[in-house]
């Protein structure tokens, strides 16, 4: 083995129980003081791999080597031991507990049966000192930004003395400002001899501070390139297999008549913080409302109080009724249709058939009945309509929905949805975590129907998509509209960022 | 070629098989070591049941009530809530079907139907408390339910002993019912009675519409995932609260037709434990419908098996509870033959087969 390989993974093999080829003898090596990128579309392996290497899934063939040692069969608290960190997508603290001591939890200095507080103090802002990670360790996590939290997760793993670094898709969750500023803590990390694997699907992210790029597609490896030596263009063939710019045809806005007017709608969680600060705004016909902001600043909330998901207080005028205290059925019927956040959790009932998940929304309704009674073959007929308008890849409409892919499943929800032809769809995070084909589909699907003179408010932490799609913006932060753009062409990139962060407002 | 998901799905039924046959492979080794003549136990264990047509009829008239509790079952926990009162709602069907039965006077025909829809009426209500409580206050289906039990226990025994109970007799039971007021036999020599066939007509009712009606679908999402059927428009609450009062209507259904078809006045002295068997049944036929008629038959081809056991060998019927109890765990383990379907998805994977 030479020198400077710190992980060598061999021939990793992982099949699912509902016989989804997860990895495929995959093998890769990070070297000592890299930035190794592991890239892939949602559905590649990326994440698998990563569990297989902590421990947290067992592989049914390969083998995994750590600076020298055979680590195949070891279990997540030794991997944690021989120098191995991970900063999850979702972030894994306590957010009643103070910034050190969610650093120290498990391992506390001790002073007798106490723990040594100072002593925990100093660890944090040695290490932050040390990497230019600027958090306060007195802080309650929960009073924390994002940017500040994933910092609090990185002084963690570094506090336990780590070699190699795993960051899963860490620039999700935050604006271009903080990326960048989290980028040069990496490369300062690494000038300290840190080893790092950078899991995205972030092309120009990866081209900025990677040394090396591995990139999975369907569970198999594509090949490992050095970065230097690639464009964009080329990373992206590598990563889809073909060209794809996510662009989208859209022709001249054409706003019709006022469809949805909120009014000063707040909403408030259980402890009675504000989480939806009188927030007010209209959507015309033939439009499509972009809502930005950094994710948790309240766009959530918002949509899910206009659909009736969520209590709330102020007016929600749906052509020219107040229909605050409506039903979801009967905000449905009106001609709302909601695609939400989270498909597992809201989206679909995934244990349930895919043809239970189509038919949801008409369940009541005669389009699927013969004298009342459900009637298989209508079922078959409608939902086999659907798979084949929405290209749904599965073979059979009795199957769970848990057997398909993310972009499969998404496009389950979407096709739901559009299926009651709405005149206001609200698309929460509508192409999250899908592959490209699924999300070039979905787009364009929105547009269709923008250009039938529907209405739609798209909430998405992706800003492409939000500039792409959207005809105007709303920018959220801290549960207000801090900014609004009757029209999207007049923003860029770089001021939506200002004010997602609050740093900017009208 | 079958795909894979259908494959899995006859895994599902050979697990259940597996668990089956591995606890009556335990309970032959516990007979082979306990008793002196382990041919004849074993002979009139399995073949025991079929050797008279009284004995077949023990089978038979035994799964009666065990495919009500096993229907109220599969209604009750269909919205994933965990409501164990049928077990008092049978019971209490019981005591109402008495009352009615020795209060009201007319046509023996019409005091049976009332009889009968009091019981259904009571057990609704016994079940449909949890529900209430959980949709209104949140509180705990399970233990709500199982407190509601020992009340249905004591306010019933109460009932009988008060009101109701024959002075002439040693025990609580209660007075005769009047005349032609039962459910009569189909076959002279043995206890079957009409009973099944209000059972099998139940069965088919459970079926119909869990299947067939929008009702039955919405049940079904809501309790495969409620925040989904939030979303869909589905109203989760009245839900929960509706199939629990269908689940122990026909619990109480289940103790009026048991009491009817069984004995001449009321005599059961304490929880009659059809309601916990119910959750097996429910487990055993895996919250089909169609299935409860034969793993109910199943159960009491067991029980039937055993207390001729007892009556014929040195095995005490006690031994029919460690069946039960093994075949619950077995069949309820996941992991069993799971590094078996493992290995077989893995190798239909490999030779390249589509889900």
């Amino acid at each position: 083995m030479m020198d400077d390989t710190l992980l060598e993974m061999k021939n990793i093999s992982k099949i699912y129980d509902n016989g989804v080829f997860a990895n495929d003898n995959i093998s890769f090596i990070v070297k000592k003081g890299e930035i190794h990128a592991l890239m892939g579309e949602n559905g590649a392996g990326k994440s698998t791999l990563m569990k297989i290497l902590f421990g947290i899934e067992d592989m049914n063939e390969g083998k995994i080597i750590f600076d020298g040692k055979d680590i195949t069969n070891y279990t997540p608290q030794e991997t944690i031991g021989i120098g191995v960190g991970m900063v999850h997508q979702h972030f894994m603290l306590v957010d009643s507990l103070k910034v050190y001591e969610n650093v120290v939890l498990g391992m506390e200095p001790k002073k007798g049966i106490f723990t040594d507080r100072k002593k925990a103090k100093n660890l944090v802002n040695e290490i932050s000192k040390k990497y230019n990670l600027n958090v306060d360790a007195d802080e309650v996590i929960k009073n924390l930004s994002v940017g500040l939290k994933q910092k609090v997760e990185l002084i963690k793993v570094l506090a336990r003395d780590v070699k190699l670094l795993i960051l899963d898709e860490p620039t999700a969750v935050l604006t271009p400002q903080e990326t960048q500023e989290l980028f040069d803590q990496l490369l300062l990390l690494k000038e300290n001899g840190h080893t790092i694997i950078f899991i995205s699907h972030k092309i120009k992210e990866v081209k900025q501070i990677c040394d090396r790029v591995t990139v999975l597609r369907r569970g198999k490896l594509v090949g490992t390139i050095d970065i230097d030596k690639a464009s964009e263009e080329d990373i992206s063939r590598f990563m889809v297999g073909r060209d794809v710019i996510l662009k989208v045809d859209k022709s001249i806005q054409n706003f019709k008549e006022i469809i949805l007017s909120v009014k000063d709608l707040s909403v408030s969680n259980k402890s009675g913080i504000k989480l939806v600060d009188k927030v007010s705004f209209d959507v015309k016909r033939g439009q499509i409302l972009g809502i930005a902001g950094v994710e948790g600043n309240g766009q959530n909330e918002l949509v899910e109080a206009i659909f009736g998901l969520r209590d709330c207080s102020g007016t929600i005028e749906f052509n020219m009724k107040d229909i605050s205290d409506k039903k979801i059925k009967d905000r449905r019927e009106k001609g709302i249709a909601f695609i939400p956040e989270d498909r597992m959790a809201t989206g679909l009932a995934t244990k349930a058939t895919v043809w239970e998940n189509l038919v949801s929304n008409i369940i009541d309704s005669d389009i699927i009945k013969t004298n009342k009674l459900l009637n298989n073959n209508k079922i078959k007929e409608y939902s086999e309509t659907l798979i084949e308008n929405f290209n749904i890849l599965c073979s059979s409409i009795d199957h769970e929905v848990n057997m398909l892919s993310g972009g499969n499943m998404q496009k389950i929800v979407v096709a739901r949805e559009f299926s009651s032809n709405p005149d206001l769809l609200i698309a929460n995070q509508p192409t999250r975590g899908i592959d490209v084909g699924a999300n070039e589909f979905i787009w364009k699907k929105l547009v269709e129907l923008r250009d039938q003179d529907k209405a739609i408010i798209l909430v998405s932490a992706d800003l492409n998509e939000i500039l792409e799609l959207s005809d105007s913006i709303i920018v959220m932060h801290n549960g207000e509209v801090v900014g609004s753009f009757v029209d999207s062409k007049k923003v860029d990139e770089n001021e939506l960022g200002m004010y997602m962060l609050g740093l900017k407002r009208d | 070629m079958k795909k894979i998901k259908d494959f899995i799905k006859d895994i599902e039924t050979l697990r259940t098989l597996v668990a089956l046959s591995v606890s009556f492979l335990i309970v032959f080794i516990l007979i082979i070591i306990i008793s002196d003549s382990p041919t004849k136990a074993l002979f009139d264990f399995i073949i025991g049941p079929f050797t008279s047509i009284r004995r077949f009829g023990n089978v038979i008239e035994g799964s009666l009530p065990l495919i009500f509790t096993g229907l109220s079952v599969i209604l009750l926990q269909r919205t994933g809530h965990y409501n164990l009162a049928m077990e008092g709602a049978f019971f209490i069907g019981a005591v109402v079907a008495t009352a009615a039965a020795l209060i009201f006077k007319g046509p023996p025909l019409i005091i049976l139907l009332v009889s009968m829809l009091s019981a259904m009426l009571i057990g609704a209500i016994i079940t449909g408390i949890p529900a209430v409580l959980k949709v209104k206050t949140d509180a705990n289906v399970l233990v709500t339910s199982l407190m509601l039990n020992h009340i249905c226990l004591y306010v019933g025994m109460f009932i009988i002993i008060t009101y109701f109970q024959d002075p002439k007799m040693n025990s609580n039971y209660s007075y005769m019912f009047p005349d032609g007021v039962n459910i009569p036999t189909i076959f002279g020599v043995t206890r079957i009675n009409y009973g099944m066939i209000i059972a099998l007509i139940t069965v088919f009712i459970v079926w119909f519409l869990l299947n067939k009606t929008s009702f039955g679908y919405k049940l079904t999402i809501v309790g495969k995932n409620q925040n989904f059927a939030k979303y869909s428009g589905i109203n989760v609450n009245r839900l929960i609260i509706e199939s629990a009062l269908i689940g122990g209507a026909i619990a109480g259904l289940g103790g009026a037709v048991d009491l009817f078809g069984m004995y001449n006045r009321f005599q059961y002295s304490g929880l009659t434990n059809y309601g916990w068997d119910g959750i097996l049944i429910a487990i055993v036929a895996r919250h089909k419908p169609h299935f409860v008629p034969f793993a109910a038959l199943f159960l009491s081809y067991l029980r039937t098996g055993a207390n001729i056991l007892s009556r014929t060998s040195d095995i005490p019927s006690e031994m029919i509870s460690i069946i039960q109890a093994i075949v619950i765990v077995l069949i309820s383990a996941q992991a069993i033959l799971s590094k078996y379907r493992q290995k077989l998805v893995v190798e239909k994977t490999l030779s390249g087969e589509v889900i």
